[in-house]
């Protein structure tokens, strides 16, 4: 066989490739197309029981805590005019998401390749346009259709302004929305531009978060311009179709159809390697969800933050705890945006505080939980890396114990910023009093424990899978899953007791003292047994 | 004076290329020049940079400092050009699960445009000792058969330079020989090809030029290298 001529460039080959292997695949499967319907049936069922229960318990947030009024629970913690409008909060919610999803898409690469076909079909000498566009179009019904699914219980609670008629075109627009999201994450890949995106996107919602708690956010909200900023903004148009309005879909169609044809045009820019590394981060992404690796998704998409050099390790000697202890300040000091991450979250409270109607007690308890599970995870991420690798502190002269502990000491000062800014921020605005903030610092000592838990938690057991009704189940799975949120539960607990009654008594504090021990002594105490796989980064 | 003696464009050519990753090199820059009908292979420990320095070599990882050109022009993965002209064969499995043995080679002989593809499909599983695992799916082969099927995918299809890295791995010694004598074979014919290799014997009956890849590049001659690999 004669070499090929390395200059000659000529037009692609005819040979379709993906057609070629939609046959071959059609000839060699298995499974029975009974089988296959059987398999569609039970997403769609799973989606449906998925949907009824996320309805239910929206209906009933909407019902029991934010209609019902004068309730201990339900009474509103702050009042007056200084408070946001939900008619501005609720998009200004959706702009947050829509800068989530678009930053998860540009993490797993909309545009992407398996290693087989980066080498049976980028290889060919055909149009790899032709080859990446299904692929690219697949990625782009699942995530239309996610988005779609999600949004049902918001349009079916959002008050539509045609019944079922508007629910139906409102999860439309969402779908719509999300597409437009995909291709303009594929467009900042094919144009290499996700570092600026990632940043605009992270300086977004920094944005939202630092001046929705403020009085300036009602101000600004009741300017005529931020009703046209956000009437601007795609991510509103979902609410504006459940209102009535049409615009917005022809407008999401015009944006979809741009969007395609102009990442059909760039599709064959990026190199086969990118293709390859963008699609085992997706796949990464997809097996972590899958098995409930938390831990692991967290890893695929925040991946550390950039290491800052100048920071040194101090060359004094010293104990080994306080070598420990150093070598995590030196990891936090080296990625300073999961510093900030942690403490910008501790404004997620008062931002929700400051919505008028959904300021309750119960909701701004809840915000406060889900800012701690996140806080915590966030502050664990050093002692994550010890525990996937502990023949690192193996060397050192410290019990394990020890090293747990001096792991703890880094989570407990960031988690102490954080109680200091979260509880800080709603007493500031007067929603609480300032036993809160005392007692909310005491339960940051637990959520120190709750981090090392989560950090130092076994896998689950894949291997060894125990039969359950539904399903076949890892064993020590839920115990695996809830390692970390229980202790953050449960070390918020107390706190959480006094803002909800509007109470302070002394055994609360008693109550916060114990449990705030209890986790931070359980979580820093190893496993008497060796744990036969430590998840490698999962949730604090 | 006489006429000084020319030289056509060099296959490959790359000029003070680092390899590596995150903008550090991991090995020492290269500047080498590959025509066709020459075999040229890289030798080093392990983790010295020889797959860095491949995968930089044949387009498939940008080069932290330096250039590389293919035919005169930058490489570029991508081109037409590029994929009628590099066989490349990935370091890992990469299989459609659904897919046998013999389609996944039909696959690349029709994308190819090579004639009788049935054909060229029934000589690459005979050689590689697949004929009997032509209808089976990836699952169903050894690792040993996966790799063949791999280097069967690159010899299946026409081109000017091959690139192999450890392509003796999962290999015995029989077949280690066969594939020396088929590398051979093509080189005479024409072709180029750029390989990493461990082992010394495979070295010896391959390759014509040979670099010791470390934190410097040297060239040495694949009997001297073979000799030192041995030791």
């Amino acid at each position: 066989m004669r070499p090929a001529a390395v200059g000659e460039l000529g037009r692609p080959s005819g040979f379709d490739p993906l057609a070629f292997t939609r046959a071959a695949v059609r000839r060699n499967r298995a499974r029975t197309t009974a089988e296959s319907l059987g398999d569609a049936y039970q997403i769609l069922l799973a989606a449906a029981v998925a949907l009824a229960y996320a309805g239910a318990v929206l209906n009933g947030l909407l019902e029991g805590l934010l209609i019902e009024s004068g309730a201990t629970l339900t009474r509103q913690l702050l009042s007056g005019d200084t408070q946001l409008s939900g008619a501005v909060a609720v998009p200004l919610a959706l702009l947050c998401a829509a800068a989530a999803a678009l930053k998860l898409f540009l993490r797993v690469g909309p545009v992407s390749a398996t290693p087989a076909q980066a080498h049976w079909w980028l290889g060919l000498p055909v149009d790899r346009r032709k080859v990446l566009a299904w692929p690219a179009a697949a990625g782009l019904a699942r995530a239309s259709a996610a988005t779609g699914l999600v949004f049902v219980p918001v349009a079916a609670l959002a008050d539509p302004e045609h019944g079922l008629a508007s629910v139906v075109l409102g999860c439309l627009a969402a779908a719509g929305l999300g597409a437009v999201l995909f291709l303009a994450g594929a467009l900042v890949q094919l144009s290499r531009l996700q570092r600026p995106a990632h940043w605009l996107l992270s300086a977004l919602v920094t944005a939202v978060l630092l001046v929705a708690p403020t009085p300036l956010a009602a101000h600004a909200a009741r300017s005529a311009w931020m009703d046209f900023v956000l009437l601007l903004s795609p991510s509103s148009w979902p609410l504006l179709v459940l209102h009535g309005a049409a615009w917005p879909l022809a407008a999401l169609a015009a944006l979809v159809l741009a969007g395609a044809v102009a990442v059909v045009m760039l599709l064959d820019r990026l190199p086969a390697h990118e293709l390859v590394a963008s699609g085992q981060a997706a796949g990464q992404a997809s097996a972590a969800f899958y098995f409930g690796d938390v831990g692991g998704l967290r890893g695929v998409l925040v991946p550390d933050a950039k290491a800052k050099s100048w920071f040194a390790p101090s060359r004094k000697p010293a104990s080994a705890f306080r070598i420990l202890v150093e070598a995590d300040a030196l990891v936090f000091l080296r990625a300073p945006a999961r510093i900030g991450w942690i403490l910008l979250c501790g404004l997620l409270p008062a931002a929700v505080a400051n919505v008028a109607g959904a300021g309750s007690a119960v909701l701004v308890g809840v915000a406060l939980l889900v800012s701690s599970g996140i806080a915590a995870a966030g502050a664990s991420s050093a002692a994550r890396s010890w525990a996937a690798r502990p023949a690192l502190e193996a060397g050192l002269p410290i019990s394990k114990a020890g090293a747990r502990l001096a792991h703890a000491m880094l989570p407990a000062v960031l988690l102490m910023a954080w109680a200091a800014i979260a509880f800080g921020s709603i007493l500031a605005m007067g929603a609480t009093g300032p036993q809160s903030l005392a007692l909310g610092t005491v339960a940051a000592i637990g959520l120190a424990g709750a981090a090392e838990r989560g950090a130092y938690r076994a896998g689950p057991g894949w291997t060894d899978p125990a039969a359950v009704p539904w399903n076949y189940l890892a064993a020590r799975a839920i115990t695996s899953y809830l390692a970390g949120p229980d202790f953050t539960f449960l070390a918020m607990l107390p706190v959480l007791a006094a803002i909800l009654t509007g109470e302070l008594s002394w055994w609360l504090v008693l109550l916060q003292l114990a449990c705030s021990g209890f986790c931070l002594w359980r979580g820093t105490r190893p496993a008497e047994r060796p744990a036969r796989a430590i998840a490698r980064l999962p949730l604090g | 004076m006489p006429p000084s003696p020319t030289r056509s464009a060099p296959l490959l050519q790359s000029d003070a290329l680092a390899a590596g990753y995150g903008g550090t090199a991991v090995c020492g820059s290269l500047t080498v020049r590959l025509d066709g009908g020459e075999c040229l292979a890289f030798i080093g420990a392990n983790g010295t940079g020889k797959s860095t320095l491949i995968r930089t070599l044949s387009g498939r990882q940008a080069p932290v400092a330096g250039s590389v050109r293919l035919n005169g022009s930058p490489v570029a993965e991508g081109s037409l050009a590029y994929r009628r002209a590099v066989a490349a064969v990935p370091d890992e499995d990469a299989f459609f699960p659904s897919l046998t043995a013999g389609e996944h080679l039909l696959m690349t002989a029709r994308g190819h445009q090579v004639r009788d593809p049935d054909t060229a499909v029934g000589h690459e599983l005979e050689f590689f000792a697949l004929t009997e695992r032509r209808h089976a799916l990836p699952d169903e082969l050894s690792s040993g058969q996966r790799r063949r099927l791999l280097l069967a995918s690159a010899f299946i299809r026409p081109f000017s330079l091959m690139v192999l890295d450890e392509p003796e791995q999962r290999l015995d010694q029989g077949m280690r020989g066969r594939l020396a004598e088929r590398i051979r074979e093509r080189v005479d014919a024409g072709a180029a090809v750029l390989m990493a290799t461990h082992d010394p014997g495979f070295l010896a009956a391959a390759a014509d030029r040979c670099v010791l890849v470390g934190e410097e590049t040297v060239e040495l001659a694949p009997g001297q290298a073979a000799g030192m690999m041995s030791v």
